[in-house]
């Protein structure tokens, strides 16, 4: 009996989204909550590096993007990559709530950066070249 | 999609779009060779800075909607288009340009319409003040029209001799008849291979025989050989030299050239040997005196 049990529960586990794991949180963003940044900023997206890791981040804007291609190439106190990726993320992360801490696990500023930029539409050469049709 | 790509030409004509996956549709036209050039030469590094990129953007995007919520767009879909933007506005690098001038070599001069881009050169040959832009706005019977009087004038001129038509590109031209004799053809042939092997069998030197008729002799005279007896006992080579020890001397003062066994045993070997080698002279110039007697 026991061992008919257990693939059921497996299977449930399996079922649940990283939604689920969202609200589960304490403090996670209500529906309403994310409906309404969906209004504001577009496209809203949810990554998971854990079952307590969940970001929720929007793309970054373009003239978020000037400002901070700015900071980067400052003459008088230019900021270097690390700083950038956190700065950027700390832009376009709408859960947690600031302060975030990117100290905690190395990568977590720089793969979520990553992700915020594939989601704000910076493809490859090759990538963008294939979107291209002449009408 | 295809009803939406219908749409977008029929609102901004023929344009390049930029499809983004689960993302905007960005219609474009892609720059001018100048201001290609203008912003090539901005990037740093292969990174155009991202105002330059805006002003891209704003310039050739064909959804001016789009050019007015730049500021709020997802920040790579500008630099995405611009990337292809720039890209088909000019040359990538060498091996890409290349293959494009190859692309367009093939298109126009072995495409299917490749004989209209033919037809558009003579136009522009013949009547010089118009462009290829004016050519191609043409419609049909226009560029028709254009194209006769361009034949016409290349017949009146000579540079063609027959109308322009267009053959298929299996089709055989016509063989046109000869104009030639082909028997005289052949016989003018044969005469000049004739020419030619006897004038291989004919030595190499020709000489002058004007300049050796008015001579008995046909090698150079020698002052030595040729000097009277008398005179010649006079010669003394010598005579510069007197003060020269004696086996110095040539001693040839004291010999007689036309007694000497020796001397003579070499004029006669000189004299057998120039006669074979002079042959053919010596038979000419004997051709040219009997001929001269008989006249």
């Amino acid at each position: 009996m026991s061992e008919k049990k257990e693939p059921e529960v497996k299977e449930e586990e399996q079922q649940k989204s990283l939604a689920d794991y969202l609200y589960s949180l304490p403090n996670a963003p209500t529906k309403e909550v994310i409906d309404q940044w969906k209004a504001t900023f577009g496209d809203v997206f949810v990554s998971g590096f854990g079952e307590q890791e969940i970001f929720v981040f929007r793309a970054l804007q373009r003239k978020e993007h000037r400002e901070m291609q700015a900071r980067l190439n400052d003459p008088q106190g230019p900021i270097d990559q690390f700083t950038y990726e956190e700065q950027v993320c700390d832009i376009c992360v709408l859960y947690p709530p600031a302060p975030r801490d990117w100290e905690k696990k190395a990568g977590m500023a720089s793969t979520l950066f990553e992700q915020i930029m594939l989601n704000s539409h910076f493809f490859s050469p090759q990538a963008a070249s294939m979107m291209v049709l002449k009408l | 999609m295809l009803q939406a790509l219908g749409e977008i030409r029929k609102q901004y004509g023929s344009v390049f779009l930029t499809i983004i996956p689960d993302g905007p549709v960005v219609p474009w036209q892609p720059l001018p060779l100048g201001s290609y050039i203008d912003y090539a030469g901005v990037s740093v590094d292969g990174t155009m800075p991202a105002p330059i990129e805006d002003e891209i953007f704003s310039q050739c995007v064909a959804d001016k909607t789009l050019v007015r919520q730049l500021d709020y767009l997802p920040a790579g879909l500008i630099s995405t288009v611009v990337q292809n933007i720039l890209n088909h506005s000019g040359p990538v690098g060498i091996d890409a340009f290349n293959q494009d001038l190859e692309d367009t070599r093939a298109a126009v001069n072995g495409g299917s319409f490749a004989v209209i881009y033919e037809m558009i050169d003579t136009i522009l040959k013949v009547f010089p003040s118009y462009t290829p832009e004016d050519v191609l706005a043409m419609d049909y019977k226009t560029f028709l029209n254009r194209l006769i009087l361009s034949e016409r004038r290349l017949l009146q001129t000579g540079l063609i001799k027959e109308p322009i038509q267009i053959l298929h590109k299996d089709a055989q031209p016509k063989k046109k008849k000869p104009k030639v004799d082909l028997k005289k053809l052949f016989d003018i042939q044969q005469q000049d291979k004739q020419a030619k092997v006897q004038q291989r069998q004919k030595p190499v030197i020709k000489p002058d025989l004007d300049e050796l008729e008015g001579t008995d002799k046909w090698w150079d005279v020698s002052p030595i050989l040729e000097a009277p007896e008398i005179n010649r006992e006079k010669i003394s080579f010598n005579a510069d030299n007197e003060e020269l020890d004696a086996t110095w001397s040539t001693q040839w003062e004291k010999i007689n050239r036309f007694t000497d066994p020796e001397i003579q045993k070499k004029r006669e070997q000189m004299i057998k040997e120039a006669q074979i080698h002079y042959k053919p002279t010596l038979d000419a110039l004997q051709k040219r005196r009997q001929a001269a007697k008989r006249k």
